[in-house]
C-alpha cells in the first residue's frame, strides 16, 4: 500500500512535469501510407510508439487523418480493418474504422471529409494493452478502397486541429486523488506526436525493352522495370512494317493488363520487376517484320510511352549449315541453324552419290540453332562426302523445302 | 246558520255583530258588509270591494274554496279547505287586513297575487307544492308584517316600510323582492329565507337586520343609483350562492361576503370606497371553475377579492375585472389568492408620478394559510382603463406599449416578472396586458419598462468539459456553432422565455448557455429561471455577455442557486443567499468552494491546472437526466464523430471524440444531488 501511494505521487509528478514542460511527447502516433498497389484501395497503417514513463496501457482514441477535397464522389469510398493487422486484442478492443464525407447526423456540423480510426478499449486498468516502452506497435491497418473502382486518394494528413479532431488516451492505474481515480481514462493528445509517412513515390522507370522472335510465328516481349509509380500496368501495341519501308501500319493492340494478368503494374513500388509477353497471335505474315510498342498506364488513366522494337518473322528454313571438324576422322559435329520448325532429314553421301548413313529422318525440329556429333562408320572410307540437310517446313506454306549440303573430308 | 245567500239584484246588509255563515256566496249585485261573513263555501262576487270583515273558513279537506279576486277591507282565511285564488287578471287586495290561519293553503296561480296594504299576519302556507305565488306589501304607510307562515314571493313595495312584529316568524322561500321601502327586521321580530331562496334589492329598499338565512342564498341588484349592501347579504361565513350586480350603478359592499357559484356584475362592486388605502372588505369567491362574469365595461370588483379554490386546469383565476388574472400550470404550495384593485388611484409609494393610475395588489397564502410572499411564479394578468381624455383614463398619457408590471420591493419599484406587449381594446376602453413568472406577492403598479430595477446575480462557476489550459474553450461560438436560441432540450426548457429569447450577434467569449435557478426551499417550494451564457472566464453573464444575470420580477430574499448545463450534472448551494440590491455586488463563485454546494465535493470535479487543483461542474450527462450511466455512454458511440451543437459533445468542443466518451466514463455513476 505504501509504494502504491508513494507510486500514485510519482504519477501525480510525472504529470505535472509534462503538463509543465508540454514538449517531451509521451507517445508517438505515426500514419504510414502504404505504397498504393491498386487504385482502388490504400493502406495505412497506424504505428504507435510509447515515449513516455508514466503510462502503459492504452484507453482508447480517435485516430483521424483528412481526405484531400479533390476527390468525389466520396460516397463510393469505404474503410475496412485488415483482419489480425492490430497488435490489440480486438475481444477487447473494438476498432471502428470510419470514412466520413457528410454528417453522420443529418442536419448537423460538417468540416472536412476525413477517414480514421475509433478504438473504444476496456473499462478497467488490468484488461487494457499494455504497450512495451518504445517499440513500434501497429495499432491497425485501414484498408480505404471504393466500391466502384474508382481511384483513392493516397495524398492524407493528419486531421488539424489535433485537439479538435484526434483524442488518444491511456488508461489510469490507480487514484491520484483528487483529479483521477483508477480506471480513469486519461487523454494525451497534447502531449502526443502525429507524424506522417506519406507514400513515397518513385520514378516510372522501365528498361530492357526486348522482342524476341521464338518461332511458329511467336514473339516473346520482355521488358523490366526498375522501379513504378501508380502503375496499373502495360499495353502492347504491334505495328507492321512493309519491306522496304520506314511506315508502320496496322496497329494493333496485342495485350493490355486488364487481359493479360502478366502485364499488371505493381501500382507504387521502389524495386520494380520484370515482365514479359509471348505474343502467339498467328495474324503475323512470314517474312515480314513488326515492330511492338509499349506503354504503361497509371492509375488516372495516363498512358506512357516506353519504346519500340521490331522484329522480322522469319521462313521456315535451314539459314545456316557447317560441320566441325573437317576434314575429320573418327566424327565431326554438323551445327545449322533453323528460322522455324521444320521436318528434318540429315542424310551423308559419298561423291557418288551413294548414300552413306541417315543421320536422322524427316525429324521436327523447332527453331534454333544445333548441332549434332555424327560418328563415323567403320565401313566408310576416306574421302569427300556430302552432308545434306532437308527441311520441310511445318507452317509455312510459301517455302516448299530448304535445303544445304556440308562438304565434308573424311581422313583414316 | 244561513246555508246560502244569492244575491241578485237586490242589496244586501251586513251589519254590526251579525255574523252570517254562508255556505255558498254568489253575488250578482253589490253587498255592503260592515261586520263579519264567514264563507265556508265558493264565492262569485261581482263588486270590486268588499266592506267588513271577510272570512273564508270553509275546512273541509279534499275540496277547493273559490275565492275572487277583489278589494277586501279586511280578509282572512282559515280552514282546511284549500283557498284557491286563481284570478291572473288581477290581484286580491286586503286594504286593511290579510291573515290566513295556520294549517291554511293558499293556492295562487302564477301570476296571481295577493296585495296587502295594511297588516299582514300569514300563518299559513302559499303553494306548498310550487315556488311561485306573489304576496305584495303594497301600502302606503308602515305595514305590520308577522304570522309564522310560508310565503313563496314576498314584495315590499312601501316607500313607508314594513315593520315585523310579534316575533315575525315567516319565511319566504323563493324570493324576497324589495322595491321600495326598508322591511324593518329585528332578532327578536325576524323572518326566515328559505333555502336557494332569491333576494332582489334596489337602492330605495333593504332589510334593517340579518334574517334567518337558508342555504345558498342569491341576492340580485336591481334598478337605478349605487346600491349599499346591507344585511340581505349574509356574512361571509356564509357563502351565498351567487350575485347578480344588475342595478345601473354598482353595489357598495359594507362587509365581506363569499359566493358560492356565480357573480354576475353589469356595474362596479366597491368593497372599499374613498381614499381608504387600508380596507378590510372582502369578496371571496368560492367557485372553482367559473369566473366572475363582467357584462359591462366598466363592470369590476373595486378592492378586494378572494379566490380560495384556484382552478387546476391551468386556466386563468379571474380576479376583479376580465383582464386581472392570476395563472399557473401549478400552483404549487399556494392555496389561496387575492387581489385588491383600486382604479383611478395612482401608487402611494414613491417614485410613482409616471405610473397608471390604478393600485394593483396582490396576497396569496399557502395550503395551511401562512401568508406568502415570494416564490409563487404565475402568470399575473392586469388591465387598466384607456380611455385617453375622459376623467376615467388611468394611462395619463404613458406610452402604452411601454408599460410594464413593477412590484414594490423594499426601496423601489422593480420589473415583475416579463410583461407582455399591452393590448388596447377601444371598443371597451381597457388596455391590458400580463407578465409572466412573477414571484412574488405585494404591491404592484404599471409603469414605464425603463423605470423598473431588477435585481441582478453576480455567478461564476467552471464547466469540466469546456475546461482548458485555464480557461474555457468557446469552440462552439468560434465556430458559429452556439445558436442563437437556446435549444428545446433541458435544460433550457425550465426557463418559460426560452423560445422567446434571441441573441444576434452571440457575444465574444461566451461558452455555451446555462440555466440559473432561484429556489426557496431545496425541494418543492417556487422555482425561478433564468437563461444566461458562461463565458470563458467562468462568468455566468447576462444576455448582453457582459452584464451579471437580471433576475426581473424576483424579490429580495433568501434562495438557493442552481446552475443547470445541458451535458454537466447541475449544481446548488448547499444554503439559500441572501439577494438583495445592496448584496448583489457580490461574486457568488459556485465551483470555488465545493463546501458552499449541496453534496460539496461530491458534486464537483477536480481539475489540475498548473499544479493547483481547479473545480468545476461534472461533464458527461449527456441525456441530461441527473445522472451519468451506461445510456449516457451508448449515447456517445452513437454519436462519434458528429460535428456541431450536440450534448454528447461532452467538451464542447464541437466534435463527438472518444475524448467526449472519456469526460463520461470519467465521471460514471455520478449523481447530482439537485432534485427537479
Amino acid at each position: 500500500m505504501r509504494w502504491m501511494h508513494i507510486r500514485g505521487w510519482l504519477l501525480a509528478v510525472l504529470f505535472g512535469a509534462v503538463e509543465l514542460g508540454a514538449q517531451v511527447p509521451t507517445a508517438v502516433l505515426t500514419a504510414v501510407v502504404l505504397p498504393q498497389q491498386v487504385p482502388d484501395t490504400l493502406e495505412v497503417d497506424f504505428l504507435m510508439r510509447r515515449r513516455g514513463l508514466e503510462w502503459e496501457g492504452f484507453a482508447n482514441g480517435t485516430l483521424c487523418l483528412l481526405l484531400p477535397d479533390s476527390l468525389k464522389p466520396w460516397s463510393v469510398l469505404q474503410a475496412r480493418l485488415v483482419p489480425g493487422s492490430s497488435v490489440l486484442d480486438t475481444t477487447i478492443y473494438r476498432i471502428e474504422p470510419f470514412v466520413l464525407w457528410q454528417p453522420p447526423v443529418a442536419g448537423m456540423q460538417w468540416t472536412r471529409p476525413r477517414l480514421g480510426m475509433t478504438i473504444y478499449g476496456p473499462s478497467d486498468f488490468p484488461s487494457s494493452q499494455l504497450m512495451p516502452w518504445d517499440t513500434l506497435l501497429r495499432l491497425g491497418r485501414l484498408q480505404l478502397f471504393s466500391t466502384d473502382g474508382s481511384p483513392v486518394p493516397y495524398q492524407l494528413e493528419w486531421a488539424h486541429p489535433l485537439e479538435y479532431y484526434q483524442a488518444f488516451a491511456v488508461k489510469q492505474r490507480e487514484d491520484v486523488a483528487p483529479w483521477v481515480r483508477a480506471d480513469d481514462n486519461v487523454e494525451l493528445v497534447s502531449r502526443m506526436e502525429y507524424r506522417l509517412q506519406p507514400m513515397r513515390v518513385p520514378a516510372h522507370r522501365v528498361t530492357d525493352f526486348q522482342a524476341v522472335y521464338i518461332g511458329d510465328r511467336k514473339v516473346r516481349l520482355s521488358w523490366r522495370t526498375e522501379s513504378e509509380a501508380f502503375n496499373r500496368g502495360f499495353l502492347l501495341v504491334r505495328w507492321w512494317k512493309p519491306f522496304n519501308t520506314d511506315e508502320l501500319v496496322d496497329s494493333v493492340i496485342v495485350a493490355d493488363w486488364q487481359r493479360a494478368p502478366g502485364l499488371a503494374g505493381l501500382g507504387v513500388s521502389d524495386t520494380g520487376r520484370s515482365y514479359a509477353y509471348l505474343d502467339a497471335d498467328g495474324a503475323k505474315r512470314r517474312g515480314e517484320n513488326y515492330c511492338y510498342d509499349l506503354w504503361s498506364v497509371s492509375f488516372s488513366g495516363a498512358m506512357r510511352y516506353h519504346g519500340r522494337v521490331c522484329v522480322a518473322i522469319p521462313h521456315a528454313v535451314i539459314s545456316f549449315a557447317q560441320t566441325d571438324p573437317n576434314p575429320f576422322t573418327d566424327f565431326t559435329v554438323i551445327r545449322y541453324r533453323l528460322e522455324d520448325r521444320v521436318l528434318l532429314s540429315i542424310k551423308v553421301y559419298d561423291l557418288k552419290g551413294k548414300e552413306l548413313a541417315t543421320v536422322m529422318e524427316r525429324r521436327e525440329m523447332p527453331r534454333g540453332e544445333y548441332s549434332l556429333e555424327w560418328r563415323t562408320p567403320a565401313y566408310a572410307s576416306q574421302g569427300l562426302y556430302d552432308i545434306v540437310l532437308i527441311a520441310y517446313p511445318v507452317d509455312d506454306p510459301s517455302v516448299e523445302l530448304s535445303r544445304a549440303v556440308i562438304k565434308a573430308q573424311l581422313i583414316r | 246558520m244561513v246555508g246560502l245567500i244569492r244575491s241578485a239584484a237586490f242589496l244586501l246588509l251586513f251589519g254590526g255583530a251579525i255574523l252570517p255563515v254562508l255556505a255558498q256566496l254568489r253575488s250578482e249585485g253589490a253587498i255592503h258588509n260592515y261586520g263579519t261573513i264567514v264563507i265556508k263555501g265558493n264565492a262569485v262576487l261581482r263588486q270590486d270591494t268588499l266592506g267588513g270583515k271577510v272570512v273564508y273558513a270553509w275546512d273541509r279537506e279534499g275540496v277547493n274554496q273559490y275565492v275572487p279576486h277583489i278589494v277586501y277591507e279586511d280578509v282572512r282565511f282559515t280552514g282546511r279547505t284549500r283557498k284557491m285564488l286563481l284570478d291572473t287578471a288581477r290581484s286580491l287586495v286586503a286594504l286593511q287586513h290579510f291573515e290566513s290561519d295556520s294549517g291554511t293553503v293558499l293556492r295562487l296561480a302564477r301570476g296571481a297575487s295577493v296585495v296587502a296594504r295594511g297588516e299582514a299576519a300569514h300563518w299559513g302556507v302559499i303553494n306548498p307544492e310550487f315556488l311561485y305565488g306573489r304576496v305584495v306589501l303594497q301600502g302606503e304607510r308602515e305595514q305590520g308584517l308577522w304570522g309564522a307562515g310560508l310565503y313563496r314571493e314576498l314584495e315590499l313595495d312601501n316607500p313607508s316600510g314594513a315593520q315585523i312584529r310579534n316575533g315575525g316568524g315567516f319565511t319566504v322561500s323563493t324570493v324576497l323582492e324589495l322595491k321600495r321601502g326598508l322591511l324593518r327586521n329585528s332578532p327578536e321580530h325576524n323572518f326566515r329565507l328559505g333555502d336557494s331562496a332569491l333576494i332582489i334589492r334596489t337602492s330605495a329598499s333593504g332589510i334593517a337586520a340579518a334574517p334567518l338565512y337558508g342555504r345558498d342564498l342569491a341576492v340580485r341588484y336591481v334598478g337605478q343609483g349605487i346600491i349599499e349592501s346591507g344585511p340581505e347579504l349574509p356574512p361571509e361565513t356564509l357563502p351565498v350562492r351567487a350575485v347578480y350586480v344588475e342595478n345601473d350603478s354598482g353595489v357598495v359592499l359594507r362587509s365581506s361576503i363569499a359566493v358560492a357559484e356565480s357573480l354576475v356584475l353589469r356595474a362596479p362592486i366597491w368593497t372599499e370606497t374613498g381614499t381608504d388605502t387600508n380596507g378590510h372588505v372582502v369578496l371571496t369567491y368560492l367557485a372553482e371553475r367559473s369566473d366572475p362574469h363582467f357584462l359591462h365595461p366598466d363592470a369590476e370588483i373595486i378592492g378586494r377579492m378572494r379566490r380560495t379554490r384556484l382552478r387546476t386546469d391551468g386556466q386563468p383565476v379571474v380576479f376583479n375585472n376580465p383582464y386581472t388574472y392570476v395563472q399557473a400550470a401549478q400552483w404549487g404550495s399556494i392555496g389561496q389568492l387575492e387581489m385588491r384593485v383600486l382604479p383611478r388611484r395612482r401608487p402611494w409609494r414613491p417614485q410613482s408620478e409616471r405610473k397608471v393610475w390604478r393600485v394593483l395588489q396582490l396576497r396569496a397564502w399557502d395550503t395551511s394559510g401562512g401568508s406568502l410572499t415570494q416564490g409563487l411564479n404565475v402568470r399575473l394578468g392586469y388591465g387598466w382603463r384607456h380611455l385617453p381624455g375622459a376623467d376615467r383614463d388611468e394611462t395619463q398619457g404613458l406610452p402604452v406599449p411601454a408599460l410594464v408590471l413593477q412590484r414594490w420591493t423594499a426601496d423601489g419599484w422593480f420589473a415583475a416578472g416579463r410583461s407582455s406587449p399591452p393590448q388596447v381594446d377601444t371598443a371597451v376602453g381597457w388596455a391590458y396586458a400580463y407578465a409572466d413568472e412573477v414571484y412574488g406577492a405585494g404591491e404592484f403598479a404599471i409603469g414605464l419598462r425603463d423605470d423598473a430595477r431588477a435585481l441582478q446575480l453576480q455567478l461564476a462557476a467552471v464547466l469540466e468539459g469546456p475546461y482548458r489550459n485555464g480557461s474555457m474553450a468557446d469552440d462552439l461560438r468560434q465556430r458559429g456553432w452556439l445558436p442563437e436560441t437556446p435549444p428545446a432540450i433541458y435544460p433550457y426548457t425550465l426557463d418559460p422565455m426560452r423560445p422567446y429569447i434571441r441573441v444576434s450577434p452571440l457575444p465574444d467569449s461566451v461558452v455555451d448557455w446555462v440555466v440559473v435557478e432561484l429556489r426557496t426551499l431545496l425541494t418543492g417550494g417556487a422555482r425561478y429561471y433564468r437563461t444566461a451564457f458562461v463565458r470563458r472566464d467562468g462568468r455566468i453573464v447576462d444576455l448582453d455577455g457582459k452584464s451579471p444575470v437580471t433576475l426581473p420580477g424576483l424579490e429580495r430574499g433568501s434562495y438557493y442557486v442552481a446552475l443547470h448545463h445541458r451535458n454537466h450534472l447541475a449544481i446548488i448551494t448547499a444554503e439559500p443567499v441572501e439577494l438583495a440590491p445592496e448584496t448583489q455586488h457580490q461574486v457568488l463563485a459556485l465551483t470555488q468552494d465545493p463546501e458552499r454546494l449541496l453534496g460539496g465535493t461530491g458534486s464537483l470535479r477536480a481539475l489540475r491546472d498548473n499544479g493547483r487543483t481547479i473545480w468545476a461542474m461534472i461533464g458527461g450527462d449527456v441525456n441530461g437526466d441527473g445522472r451519468i450511466d451506461e445510456e449516457d455512454l451508448r449515447l456517445l458511440q452513437l454519436w462519434q464523430h458528429v460535428e456541431g451543437y450536440a450534448n454528447p459533445d461532452t467538451d464542447l468542443s464541437g466534435i463527438v471524440t472518444t475524448r467526449d466518451f472519456n469526460v463520461t466514463w470519467n465521471n460514471r455513476e455520478r449523481v447530482t444531488v439537485v432534485v427537479r
